[in-house]
């Protein structure tokens, strides 16, 4: 059995055919934390997409371990307002990747979600409407349904965008410890580039203009880029 | 009026299967119609009802014009299996369209469903006035100006959709969820397609059995007006279905009565009751806030 949860071998990303950046090849490990970078439309979120299983692959492989469980928080905007969802609905249906259609909640299953709102310090919001949150709160309510579904890498989509530095430091302490403590490696899109050097063992680095991809650590692929700011979202 | 109400009472044998059916057609179309208002496919619902209504009157045709041989007691089946079929296969294809746009939002679901629903709203037309069955079963279907069900129709309508009401409680959570957050469930392995297939193939086969029954207005106002009233009411998904299904019900109900009493067409008062219910939840629900 490989030791890397997530791989990718000479992949191949993009829309109709056509690849948006020349091929890519990681590898994620577990307990590590492997940032993706990059200017706006250089195919971050399309490269997320495709490791997800959501875009199709041009090309290559994406292997995923057998044991491995994905855990995925999507950028708060992308939940629709309209359905009156509260906060410990929206955490449940992380479980139910776990229990299956048509199956009910177990026991076991709601104490992972009450353990995970109160980790995430949402307990007290468990029956507000989602929609009525702060971003933040958002953040963290997402965070706790990924957690829910046990995952062994938690795929996240510009947690901290539409915060300040200091609101970002704190959601991606609060991520990391988290992941840390149920033992899940990390693969993230982040703007911040002093946040993705901090944390990170690997960089990803997207230039779409170049048509060049970046792989390393974050000394070697950030050098050069600046250490203060963020990249445009 | 109080005589008018005791000879509705009086003759209830004759009403009760077109009351029945209203009541049926109600509560179901108003439970499942909550994923229609929340899924934002309230036109496909409205183009469900004409392509059925569409099945339904090439049916008339095809026999009128003996291109089908048919047995006197298959005319009845004939509109229904043809409106089962029609529906069955927008359904499958707009399941397809939401799945593409998982993966390419620059497929446009809108379009689509506007052109099924100019291209079958005109077909219609054109077809119904080729039938000699005349105008008032043209109406009948558009509008539902239905005033009797008889017991074979109200046994088919409600064994189709009381199991489908069935297996919308029991998915409930399910469908709600692909619904919801379709990308979150497709990264848990849970069958989206398929459960969109589901949804939508069940959404057509309310409508098309319930179009044939008592009429395309009433129905798809019931799978419309009643959610929305009741997601103005309540701020909880189970509390939003159940209260759903009792406001359709209601309107089924009290729409046929003042029909009667009124002397006013029957879909068109079933659906202006519900329309009442709307504007007595927003109300309400103005007041709240």
């Amino acid at each position: 059995m490989s030791a890397a949860l997530l791989s990718a071998e000479a992949l191949r990303i993009g829309y109709r055919g056509t690849s948006m950046l020349p091929e890519l090849s990681f590898a994620v490990a577990p307990g590590t934390v492997i940032s993706i970078v990059g200017h706006n439309g250089s195919g971050k979120s399309t490269l997320l997409k495709t490791i997800l299983g959501l875009t199709p692959k041009l090309g290559g492989e994406i292997r995923i371990r057998r044991d491995a469980r994905l855990g995925y928080v999507p950028q708060r905007e992308t939940m629709d307002p309209i359905y009156p969802v509260t906060v410990g609905e929206l955490v449940e249906t992380g479980r139910y990747g776990i229990r299956g259609v048509g199956r009910r909640l177990t026991p076991p299953d709601r104490a992972r979600v009450r353990e995970m709102l109160e980790a995430t310090g949402t307990a007290r919001l468990e029956r507000r409407l989602f929609r009525t949150l702060s971003g933040g709160e958002q953040q963290r309510a997402l965070l706790a349904r990924a957690l829910c579904a046990e995952p062994s890498v938690l795929v996240l989509d510009e947690p901290t965008a539409s915060m300040d530095e200091k609101g970002a430091h704190e959601a991606m302490g609060l991520t990391l410890a988290l992941a840390r403590k149920h033992g899940a490696a990390i693969v993230m899109v982040n703007h911040f580039i002093d946040l993705v050097a901090e944390v990170s063992d690997q960089v990803i680095h997207l230039d779409r203009d170049h048509q060049r991809v970046t792989i390393g650590p974050p000394a070697e692929v950030l050098k050069g880029r600046g250490s203060q700011g963020r990249y445009s979202s | 009026m109080s005589e008018k109400l005791a000879l509705f009472a009086a003759s209830w044998e004759l009403w009760r299967g077109a009351v029945a059916a209203g009541v049926v057609a109600g509560a179901v179309c108003g439970f499942v119609g909550i994923y229609v208002v929340l899924h934002r496919i309230v036109f496909v619902s409205a183009a469900m009802s004409q392509v059925s209504s569409l099945g339904v009157m090439l049916a008339f045709w095809l026999v009128q014009a003996q291109a089908i041989e048919t047995a006197h007691h298959s005319e009845d089946i004939l509109p229904l299996l043809f409106a089962a079929l029609f529906t069955g296969v927008f359904s499958a294809a707009m399941a397809g369209h939401a799945s593409a746009r998982l993966s390419d939002r620059t497929k446009s679901s809108e379009a689509f469903i506007g052109s099924v629903y100019l291209l079958s709203s005109a077909a219609l037309v054109l077809v119904g006035d080729q039938v000699t069955r005349g105008a008032h079963d043209v109406a009948n279907i558009l509008f539902g100006n239905t005033v009797i069900v008889d017991l074979p129709h109200l046994l088919l309508f409600a064994g189709v959709s009381l199991p489908i009401a069935v297996l919308h409680v029991w998915l409930r959570k399910d469908l709600l969820f692909v619904s919801f957050d379709p990308v979150m469930a497709t990264t848990l392995g849970y069958p989206v397609t398929w459960l969109r297939v589901l949804l939508l193939v069940s959404l057509g086969m309310v409508i098309s059995i319930g179009t044939r029954t008592i009429g395309a207005l009433p129905v798809f106002s019931f799978s419309v007006l009643p959610p929305i009233a009741a997601l103005a009411l309540f701020e909880n998904l189970r509390s939003s279905f159940w209260a759903s299904a009792v406001i359709g019900a209601l309107s089924a109900f009290l729409g046929y009565v003042t029909s009667f009493l009124l002397g006013l067409p029957t879909g068109a008062s079933m659906a202006a009751t519900a329309g009442v219910f709307l504007l007595v939840a927003k109300g309400l629900q103005r007041l709240r806030d």
